[in-house]
């Protein structure tokens, strides 16, 4: 569902953010993308949803290319920046319509999603504030609203669960499982490693914009016999070698 | 002082707007820079400078007119003051990374001072110079008056803006009810009218006087607005007589009440600023929506982004303000302008020479409504802040479903449906004064609607060069936004360039004013497709580069 073919990035003529990284994200998958502050994870996500054009390599979503076809592929993702600060003179309200709007989707249909996500998420007494007034972590469940509000194939969350209280993370892990149970694809960055532990299929572990592993956590703790996947984490990112 | 030097030098970084990286851009914002001197400042130096000059030599010397010109230039000062020193100090992103240091609130407060004192007074020296050679050209000098006059230059802005200061610190460290972020700019909104009213209204008392009365009057002390001034300022009135008298006494005094202003300033900000900003820290932010429970109904994508736009710009008081609000300004400055007519001035007297058909005046209010679409447009900033006013979250922009082409028409309707009300109500309101015919007043209509489309574009395609996309609130977005400032330039570029092509024209070929109507119809119609596909092909490029 998302392919990522020999992609790469500079920026300025200088800094190379992403360097010839190549996975895919299959139907049924939740894929964690794990990496240090500045690996390249953030650039690489908004590659995939059009925010920025990679200089090499080509991205498929779906069945569409995300530079040739930008609008149509722009359509199958649901995407959760890593800054919930967006249309804060919007109430909640106006924010979910606004997107529903955008993406299409009928009345009754927002109207039934919107009033689910405002009870899974408790946030139904603050949806006719503007969201100036809303504390980070209740922006960021608007951003959650917002990216799924339209129930899209492609979920693409940059550390969704960032400023969540425990009970709507849980919730957001569920909405994941479900999802990917459905044959969707959910990629998701975190710093949590137990997080990925639980909810990844896989993981795409990057450094410095290079990949350094794609596959299952299994595969890889077996590869590091008696070592905690923290472990195995930080001795990636220190060997040089690699 | 260390701290402080420190503190002023991260303020003054965070306050630059990057310059564009490509070599082509680069060329094309120096070409705009050049043209902002000659169009903006050179025009308005020209100005102040004449004014200052005709005073002084209307007055044999006397520096009344020159204060008075000062004065001018410190309640406009005051006027803008308010809203950038509020946000400077209280609603800057840096504020909740400075509160945690162990710097003392006067330091903290004099290094903010400092930058907003170079930050919005660059453009006030230069002007308040022009003012200065202006008298010096008309009344002369000495190397000592000349020294007093630099200096003042340099240190007029100060005491005006420590007056914004001590406003906005005793205002925010006392009043607990002032402590809601809407309540404040809100309240910011209004001062700012208000002193622009009372502004009005001292011009007011000028009506029916000429120059040489106005003159006379300065001379004899009987201009209330300098009186009022004089007392609220005593600055201006100390500098200004020790330029003319050379009096070291009365410029050391100048010198020691500035000191004072800023010491008071100063003391009073150690004791309420922090008070005041943990106020609003924990103040209330916007309140609720006044459409509680309605129903949302499904609109068009396009539609719903329209909207999204306005929501934006009017919710957002620096918005409100600086881009809805400053429209209604220009029947104020008209009315300013009518007011310092005496009987029989060039207004009434235009009026009188249009209604006896005289062709030229006819051809000149075509000229003048062209050139008020054109300035109003540009000085809204509507369009020129289009892609700024998106701020670090311009991204969101990029991965909605919704292509770059259609969003930056959107945002250009917006800007020319604001425009083009305010211009069209305007041109009706002119039609009716004038006694013109329906078909003239559609003409106006539709030349002015040509025009303002033009400008809008225009400004869009700057704003898609290099937009100001990193600021902390709102008005800092609009403030030093050289976008914003060459819009301007462009637009009284353009204005003056039609004037006098058209003027030409008019004056030295054969060609009826109908003729001449209808080609510039032409004119502006084919500007306007080549300016549409140059933001439709370059400013979308622009935008997938951001």
């Amino acid at each position: 569902m998302i392919s990522l073919n020999h992609v790469s990035k500079t920026f300025n003529g200088e800094v190379k953010a992403v360097d010839d990284i190549t996975f895919s994200v299959n139907p049924g998958e939740i894929v964690g993308f794990i990496g240090p502050n500045g690996s390249g994870k953030t650039t690489s996500m908004k590659m995939m949803t059009g925010i920025l054009t990679p200089d090499e390599g080509n991205i498929q979503i779906g069945e569409y290319d995300i530079v040739k076809n930008g609008l149509e592929a722009k359509r199958c993702i649901g995407y959760i920046s890593d800054n919930p600060d967006q249309f804060l003179r919007l109430t909640g309200m106006e924010y979910l319509h606004f997107i529903s709007d955008i993406y299409g989707v009928g009345q009754e249909e927002r109207d039934k999603r919107i009033e689910e996500f405002a009870n899974t998420f408790g946030v139904k007494d603050a949806l006719d504030r503007q969201m100036i007034g809303y504390s980070h972590g209740m922006r960021q469940k608007l951003m959650v609203m917002g990216a799924l509000v339209h129930e899209p194939d492609i979920w693409i969350l940059d550390e969704p669960m960032t400023g969540l209280d425990p009970e709507s993370s849980y919730e957001l892990k569920q909405m994941m499982r479900k999802h990917a149970d459905k044959g969707h694809a959910v990629l998701f960055s975190t710093h949590v490693l137990e997080v990925a532990e639980k909810l990844c299929d896989r993981v795409v572990i990057i450094r410095y914009g290079k990949l350094l592993y794609v596959g299952t956590l299994e595969e890889l703790e077996s590869r590091h016999p008696n070592k905690t996947l923290e472990e195995i984490f930080l001795e990636m990112m220190n060997d040089e070698s690699l | 002082m260390k701290v402080y030097k420190q503190l002023v030098n991260t303020f003054l970084r965070s306050e630059d707007m990057d310059a564009p990286k490509q070599k082509k851009q680069k060329l094309f914002y120096a070409l705009m820079g050049i043209i902002s001197i000659v169009f903006i400042m050179i025009p308005c130096c020209a100005l102040v400078g004449y004014l200052s000059y005709a005073f002084a030599l209307a007055l044999f010397g006397n520096s009344a007119g020159t204060l008075f010109v000062i004065h001018f230039i410190s309640l406009f000062s005051v006027v803008f003051g308010i809203n950038v020193i509020l946000n400077v100090f209280y609603f800057a992103g840096d504020i909740e990374f400075i509160l945690p240091l162990p710097i003392q609130p006067y330091k903290v407060i004099a290094a903010k001072f400092t930058t907003a004192y170079f930050a919005e007074s660059v453009m006030q020296f230069i002007i308040l110079l022009s003012a200065m050679v202006g008298y010096f050209i008309a009344a002369g000098g000495n190397i000592l008056t000349v020294l007093y006059a630099l200096v003042g230059v340099v240190t007029l802005p100060v005491a005006p803006l420590a007056y914004c200061g001590i406003i906005c610190v005793v205002l925010m460290g006392l009043t607990k009810w002032i402590r809601n972020k809407e309540h404040v700019r809100k309240l910011s909104m209004i001062f700012t009218l208000i002193v622009i009213a009372a502004g009005v209204s001292c011009i007011n008392l000028l009506k029916d006087v000429d120059m040489e009365g106005v003159a006379n009057a300065l001379m004899e002390g009987r201009v209330a607005f300098v009186n009022v001034m004089s007392v609220v300022f005593p600055t201006n009135a100390l500098l200004v007589k020790s330029v003319e008298t050379g009096s070291i006494l009365q410029f050391l005094l100048y010198i020691l009440i500035n000191v004072a202003v800023v010491g008071l300033f100063l003391v009073l900000a150690q004791f309420l600023y922090y008070r005041g900003v943990l106020g609003m820290s924990s103040a209330g932010g916007a309140s609720k929506s006044g459409r509680k429970k309605r129903r949302i109904k499904a609109r068009k994508p396009e539609v719903s982004y329209f909207f999204k736009e306005c929501k934006v710009l009017f919710r957002t008081p620096a918005f409100f303000l600086n881009c809805i609000v400053i429209n209604v300004l220009w029947p104020v400055l008209l009315y300013v302008i009518y007011a310092m007519q005496s009987d029989g001035g060039i207004i009434e007297h235009y009026i009188v020479m249009y209604h006896m058909g005289n062709e030229t005046m006819k051809w000149g209010a075509v000229l003048i409504v062209l050139a008020v679409s054109v300035l109003l447009t540009a000085a809204n900033s509507i369009a020129s802040s289009a892609i700024t006013r998106e701020g670090k979250q311009y991204y969101v922009m990029k991965y909605l479903p919704v292509n770059y082409k259609k969003q930056l028409h959107i945002k250009a309707f917006l800007s020319i449906l604001v425009s083009g009300a305010f211009v069209w109500l305007y041109i009706i309101v002119c039609s009716v004064v004038l006694d013109v015919s329906n078909a003239t007043c559609w003409y106006y209509m539709l030349i002015s609607i040509l025009q303002v489309v033009f400008i809008t574009y225009f400004g869009i395609y700057l704003d898609t060069i290099n937009p100001k996309l990193a600021w902390d609130d709102e008005l800092n977005a609009l403030r030093g936004n050289t976008n914003v400032f060459f819009n301007m330039a462009y637009a009284m570029m353009i204005s003056i360039a039609f004037a006098v092509v058209m003027l030409l024209l008019f004056m030295f070929t054969k060609l009826t004013l109908i003729i001449l109507e209808n080609a510039l119809v032409l004119v502006l119609v084919a500007a306007n497709v080549i300016m549409i596909r140059i933001v439709e092909r370059k400013g979308v490029e622009n935008l997938k580069e951001l």
